[in-house]
């Protein structure tokens, strides 16, 4: 949320023919974007090429990658959905052509060297990116651009995963956290305009191909239940470890940043080494494990093997999405569940490629936790209705699961890392009702943290205030109560010694509801809060106050009109 | 906001240039693939043609994988899964060609096969015969005799003998210029009881190939299950003739024209031997099965008959008489009794008796 003054919403005829034209360039260009990686991985992988291919490819990609990354397109590194949610949230849908051209270019090399990543999200941030430059183009202000980035996101998914319907939801339940969005109906416009480019370019092929799965038995829904509980486990277990390789990889001086991906390539060479099928997106081989035809051991060990492979190259700072890694995950998953139980029961349960389907959806459902996108995106990429109950008990087990052991949902996580603090689902859903943005004062200076603790006294007595803001509007040191001044002795006489170092302080952000001011206001026991910045909570945009809240709610207006009536 | 027209023509310039580059990398791709598909489907059918239908699944799959549109690669692969035993998936394969092509013919042939190997002959039936009536590309009417003939066998092997004869007469008359396969229907003919036919179809074919000593031996079969032993002695010296180690026929046939005691030719006296000769061979037929029900008594009847002395001359009657005690005890005999060397003989005979 910006704190500028928003100008009107574009006409709404601009907006459908601009949909309509996002729609179009997206599929063209993730079409492209699939094509090329395709192409470039055959040329890398010819049939009955060296094994050497496997470790020296994904080395030598990474690396190249790795320096367009640090020199030239430092934005296109990851998945590219935390990057749309930041440019969404915090850069009023600001993704530039650059970034765009570098996505492109870096997740093409990339997935086509053999870097166990997707090219899901990669699209998404192409999509979105596009529809940013375009909305720019044709003058549109930052708050027109803004529902542009769905719409680009919902195009991109549309033709990455020629899933329309799913794309919609996913635009809708994971960019922007609400059902109920009034982009709706230009993210389906979007989406089916992108989705019609795919087919006239690549035909009616659905992703997978799958055959016809059936319940055998009532028994059936208890083997599908433990699977939504493995896929579950496995779920958490790939957010945390990823999570935990990108912590480190974080902290190393920025200087190795370019050589950084080659530790993801280096591995992930290793692995493909011994197994091939651990290499790239992998959707070959989960084709093959929902057909059924597999041996129990090599889907166990692919499963673990990408458990492993996804995270360091994700850690490691290489282009690339964790869409498709959580699909091929839960193939493999499910293709063991179901290999084990059919083993044991084979007259109660169908063949293990049914449970690979249901596994792909519970793993993509406790990885990103989408549960409604992860059903209908599995339904429409395999056209198999049947299997859609099983499908939903295990994606909602396998999510509850991934909710409990792992709180934070991964893109929300990867960005705190990154210190920018995206809104969760829950805090969207307080972003209801009036924001902070609409009454908060943007004039008033912090208190410099070399100022004398009298003087402090002074002017938070003269504002009638009993906290106020220290530091400057660029680093924010914290926030100082007049109750800790009147407390503190002597040595201490500045401001600086009062407030500690780095330490958290209460906050808000602009776009938060009142309520949520008011909250925080009374747990830390202060009547004024700093406003900061979603990307960094030591950037102030100004201060919110307990009488301007009250004021915004009427409260002020009716103890004085109570007064007079008195 | 008033359109830009440099903008708009520069989006729709992207939108062109985007458009053909999609189409060249798409062309491209579906070459590439089919080359590799192509490739996959040459390998696997070499291996299925050199008995590894395991390794030919997964060359085949591979080509499946990579051009799902391709029918015949299916097909291939339901194929080779059939050879290699994974009946489901051969199932599962065809299924799906079945539901976009219900008439496609080499698809019904393979799911007549799956019955088959399923134990379902019956539903086979039904499969052969859409396949005899599908579409099948190039020279239809070859492959539509191919799988009549599949069914024609399928049929013998059931001892489904009057629908195997329904499927041979049509298969007669499509295949009359084809001798490989009218020389397997006569053969069929023979199987399903038919002699007469599969008579007319060695003639036929020996009509059509005067020195192939294969149709003389089986003429000389059909002639010798309809009872003609002076023709199937003919037909057997001719094959004889012709370099066919028909050595051992011609002596049955000859035994047998010695034995027949039917000619009207043959004097009362004549007969009678026979029918005696006929009599001392079932008996000892019979001996040959002491556990056969009833053997004692009626090998005591028939030794008693033989070694009874007669008086007077012999007549139709006695001769009649002796065939009929021989036929009782033919038909006594029980199964599993151990072959006795004129039993070929004695069993032609007995049938001829029988008609």
């Amino acid at each position: 949320m910006s704190p500028e003054p928003s100008r009107p919403p574009a006409n709404r005829n601009l907006t459908v023919l601009l949909s309509l034209t996002i729609g179009v360039l997206v599929g063209l260009v993730v079409v492209a974007f699939i094509l090329l990686t395709g192409r470039l991985a055959a040329r890398m992988y010819p049939a009955g090429g060296s094994p050497w291919r496997r470790l020296l490819i994904p080395l030598a990609g990474s690396l190249g990658t790795g320096v367009l990354l640090s020199r030239y397109f430092p934005n296109a590194r990851g998945s590219g959905i935390p990057q749309t949610k930041f440019a969404l949230f915090i850069n009023n849908g600001y993704i530039s052509l650059k970034t765009v051209v570098g996505k492109f270019i870096c997740c093409s090399a990339s997935l086509a060297s053999g870097i166990a990543l997707g090219r899901e999200g990669p699209s998404v941030q192409i999509g979105a990116g596009i529809a940013s430059v375009l909305g720019r183009r044709f003058g549109l202000s930052p708050e027109q651009v803004k529902p542009l980035v769905p719409v680009g996101c919902s195009a991109a998914l549309a033709a990455a995963f020629n899933t329309p319907i799913a794309a919609v939801l996913f635009s809708l339940e994971e960019i922007l956290g609400d059902m109920h969005a009034p982009v709706l109906g230009t993210t389906v416009i979007a989406s089916a305009a992108s989705w019609m480019v795919l087919h006239l370019i690549l035909g009616d092929q659905p992703l997978f191909h799958t055959p016809a799965y059936q319940l055998v038995h009532p028994a059936e829904f208890g083997v599908y239940a433990i699977l939504g509980v493995a896929g579950g486990l496995a779920s958490v277990w790939f957010v945390k470890l990823l999570l935990a390789i990108r912590k480190i990889f974080l902290t190393l001086p920025k200087r190795t940043q370019w050589a950084q991906p080659a530790v993801g390539g280096l591995a992930v060479g290793v692995m493909g080494w011994f197994m091939p099928q651990v290499l790239g997106v992998g959707y070959d081989f989960v084709d093959i494990v929902l057909g059924g035809d597999f041996v129990l051991k090599t889907v166990l060990a692919l499963a673990i093997l990408k458990l492993i492979a996804t995270p360091v190259c994700y850690g490691t700072g290489n282009a690339g999405g964790i869409f498709g890694p959580s699909l091929f995950i839960g193939a493999m998953v499910g293709g063991a569940v179901g290999s084990v139980a059919h083993t044991l029961f084979p007259g109660l349960t169908a063949g293990p490629g049914a449970y690979a389907l249901v596994g792909m959806g519970a793993c993509f459902a406790g990885i990103v936790r989408t549960p409604m996108t992860s059903v209908i995106m599995i339904f429409e990429m395999t056209r198999d209705y049947s299997i859609i109950v099983p499908l939903m008990i295990a994606n909602m087990i396998a999510f509850i699961i991934s909710q409990k052991l792992q709180e934070e949902p991964i893109y929300e996580a990867l960005a705190l890392q990154e210190g920018v603090f995206l809104p969760t689902g829950e805090s969207r859903d307080e972003l209801a009702g009036v924001r902070v943005a609409q009454i908060m004062r943007t004039g008033p200076e912090p208190l410099p943290p070399d100022l004398d603790l009298a003087t402090a006294i002074h002017r938070l007595e003269e504002m009638g205030r009993n906290a106020w803001p220290v530091g400057d509007t660029r680093h924010l040191s914290g926030v100082v109560a007049l109750r800790d001044l009147h407390e503190a002795k002597a040595p201490r006489s500045h401001l600086a010694d009062v407030i500690a170092g780095e330490a958290a302080f209460p906050y808000v952000h602009p776009d938060h509801p009142l309520s949520l001011a008011l909250e925080r206001m009374g747990s830390a026991g202060v009547d004024t809060l700093p406003v900061v910045s979603r990307a960094n909570i030591r950037q102030s945009y100004g201060v919110v106050t307990l009488p301007d809240i009250l004021a915004a709610y009427g409260v002020e207006k009716a103890a004085r009109d109570g007064t007079h009536a008195s | 906001m008033p359109p830009r027209i440099g903008l708009i023509a520069s989006v729709l310039a992207s939108a062109a240039a985007l458009w053909t580059a999609d189409l060249f990398l798409a062309r491209t791709e579906r070459a590439e693939v089919r080359a590799e598909a192509r490739h996959a489907a040459e390998q696997g059918g070499q291996l299925l043609a050199s008995g590894h239908p395991a390794e030919a699944v997964e060359a085949l799959r591979k080509a499946q994988a990579l051009d799902r549109g391709n029918t015949g690669y299916a097909l291939q692969l339901a194929e080779a899964l059939l050879a290699a035993g994974k009946l489901d998936e051969a199932g599962t394969t065809l299924a799906a060609v079945l539901e976009a092509s219900p008439n496609d013919g080499r698809a019904n042939l393979l799911e007549a096969r799956l019955m088959v190997r399923r134990g379902e002959p019956n539903q086979a039936e039904a499969y052969y015969h859409r396949a005899i009536f599908g579409i099948w590309p190039g020279n239809s009417q070859v492959q539509r005799i191919r799988v009549r003939l599949e069914l024609a066998n399928l049929l013998a092997s059931i001892k489904s003998n009057q629908e195997l004869i329904a499927e041979l007469i049509p298969l007669e008359d499509e295949a009359r210029r084809d001798p490989a396969v009218l020389g397997q229907v006569a053969h069929l003919y023979a199987a399903a009881g038919a002699p007469d036919r599969a008579v007319a179809a060695y003639r036929a074919l020996i009509r059509q190939d005067p020195g192939d000593a294969r149709n003389y031996a089986g003429l000389g079969e059909a002639e010798l299950a309809l009872g003609n032993y002076r023709e199937a002695q003919s037909a057997f010296q001719n094959a004889v003739r012709r370099g066919a180690d028909a050595g051992p026929r011609l002596e049955l046939a000859a035994r047998l024209l010695n034995l027949d005691p039917t000619p009207r030719s043959l004097t009362t006296a004549a007969k009678f031997a026979r029918a005696t000769e006929i009599l001392e061979m079932a008996r000892d037929a019979l001996a040959r099965c002491p556990a056969a029900p009833g053997a004692p008594k009626l090998l005591a009847g028939a030794d008693a008959a033989l070694a009874a002395k007669i008086r007077g001359p012999v007549t139709n009657e006695m001769a009649e008489a002796r065939l009929a005690a021989a036929q009782t005890l033919w038909e006594s005999r029980g199964p599993g009794c151990p072959a006795g060397p004129g039993d070929e003989a004695l069993s032609l005979i007995m049938k001829k008796l029988a008609e």
